[in-house]
Formats: structure tokens, sequence, C-alpha cells
């Protein structure tokens, strides 16, 4: 009887996780400023956003270049 | 008419080289980490994990190779660059599960029935500790982080203290004892390794949120299968603790 509650915990815990798992956060969790900066640990690897070059773009013409 | 207006006027190009970027664009947004991707990777180690519990069960003898092998494997994949993490870490894995097993089935020869306790109880506290997370209640900072941490090498030092002490016949007593005192260590212990399980979760939620490229979802899923490994552990013993006082 005991073996089947913890095996019944389990089956529940482990639905759970998956289900939890795959939701982001509450905005309570996210949006604070005193959120922990785990850059450091992840400033060896490359994000996507470092590929955009920020700036302004502009057309160029011939006339331009004369 | 510059270059530009000639494609506005004429369409996207149907040069093969621009439909090659259009491709490698494509899969930089389907190449970043996801938490789906991060938990299904997770459920992938915690698979092969239960795979190698069931060898490990009924061959008790790999404990030992099992568990020296599985230390390497982790210092690798710890030390090397995450983007091979999963060349490691599914080996990892099943050589942890492995080691899992047989110390498993020698507590079950000598408590019967605290298995199915210890993976119920490491899971209810997993659950438990994520519901607390996304829900806000848990919110890790930097001091939190800070005291998790002292309280890792704290422990660590204990126990590596205790190794050395082995080799010359010694052991700090309170360790494994079942009095209050040790119970009290294992349940500041479990404690400690749940507590690790919140930054595991952080770290996760903000690679995700800020779209670390995809083999980030291993490294994750690999942190949290170490902290996972750690907290059977340590469920185990204070079971092995509790049901000894009987």
């Amino acid at each position: 009887m005991d073996s089947l509650f913890w095996l019944l915990i389990f089956v529940f815990s482990l639905v759970l996780i998956s289900s939890l798992g795959r939701v982001k956060a509450s905005k309570r969790q996210l949006n604070r400023n005193n959120r922990i900066n785990w850059s450091r640990r992840t400033k060896n690897t490359e994000t996507i956003e470092q590929n955009i070059i920020e700036g302004e773009s502009y057309e160029v013409s011939e006339n331009n270049e004369k | 008419m510059s270059k530009h207006q000639a494609i506005n006027r004429f369409g996207v190009s149907s040069n093969p080289a621009f439909s090659q970027f259009q491709k490698i664009n494509a899969s930089s947004i389907e190449g970043r980490m996801t938490l789906d991707g991060a938990v299904n990777k997770t459920a992938i180690l915690l698979s092969l994990c239960f795979a190698g519990a069931f060898f490990g069960w009924n061959i008790p003898s790999l404990v030992i190779p099992a568990a020296i092998i599985g230390f390497i494997l982790a210092l690798i994949t710890i030390f090397r660059s995450p983007a091979k993490a999963r060349v490691t870490a599914i080996p990892y894995a099943f050589v942890e599960g492995l080691m899992l097993g047989g110390i498993t089935g020698f507590a079950e020869s000598m408590y019967p029935g605290i298995a199915i306790n210890a993976v119920g109880l490491t899971f209810a506290i997993v659950a438990a500790m994520l519901f607390f997370y996304k829900s806000g209640i848990i919110r890790p900072t930097e001091n939190f982080k800070l005291m998790v941490w002292s309280g890792i090498v704290g422990v660590f030092s204990l126990y590596l203290i205790n190794f050395i002490m082995m080799f010359f016949g010694n052991s700090i007593g309170f360790i494994h004892s079942n009095g209050t005192f040790g119970i009290l260590f294992s349940l500041f212990v479990v404690g400690l390794a749940s507590m690790t399980l919140v930054l595991d979760f952080d770290f996760i939620e903000e690679a995700a949120d800020k779209g670390l490229p995809k083999y980030m979802e291993w490294y994750s899923a690999f942190s949290l299968m170490v902290t996972l490994i750690w907290l059977y552990m340590e469920v185990l013993r204070l079971l092995m603790k509790l049901q000894s006082r009987r």
C-alpha cells in the first residue's frame, strides 16, 4: 500500500514536471530587477542576436558614389 | 534605378545562392534553445538513466566502474565546450543509471520498499520546486545563488575530507550516523540539492529567453541531471537513516 502511494506520487510528479516545465515562469518571477545574472556563464556561447548588426540602413545609388 | 528598387519591382530573387541564405536565416530561428527542447532532452536523459538503472540493479558489480566513468564524463562535459555536451551527456546519463541502480538494489535488499519511496520522493520534490519557481514563490537572486554555492562547497569539502579519512580507516561520524544530528545533516543536504534545482530552472528559463543556440538544451538537461542524481542519492541516504532507526 505504501509502495502504491509512492508510485502514484511518482507518476503524478512526472506528469506535472513535463507539463509545467514547458510553460514560461510567471511575470512575478521574470519581471524582477534582482534576477541572477547568468551572462557570465553564457558569454562564451554565441547568441543568434550577435549576427544582427545594429545601425541605420541607407540606399546606395550611383549618383552618391560620384 | 537602384538595385533595391529592382528587387522591389521583380520580387524575391530565384538565385539559388540567395535561397540558401533564406534557408540559413530560417534555420537560425529554429536553432534557438526552447523550454520544450530542454524538457525533451531531460526526458531523453532520464529515460537513459532508468534504462541504466535496470541493468545496474541486476549487475551490482558495475557500481564502482560506473561511478568512476560517470565522474570523468561529468568533468569532460563541464570543462569542454557546451556545444559538445550531447556527446558526453547521453553516456553520462546511462552510466549514472548503472550506478544508481546498483546502489538502489543494495538499499532495497536491506530495506524492502525503499527504492520506490526514494524515487517518488525525489520526483515529488522536483515537481514542488518547479511549481514554486514557476509561480514566483521562490525567487532566486544573486544572494540566493551565493548562499546555495557556499552550502555546496561546504558539503562537498566535508565529503572530500571524509573520503580521504576513509583511506586511514576513519570517517566523520555524523555524515553516516542515524542519530538526530545525522538526520538533520541529511535534511540540510536534501534542502540544498532542492535549492540547486531552482538555480537550474532559472538558468534554463533565461537561456531559453535569450535564445541561446540549440545545443544549450543538452547542456541544460545535463546540468539538471547532475542535480537530480545528487538529490536522489541524498534522499536515498536520508530514507536509509530513517529506516535504520526502526
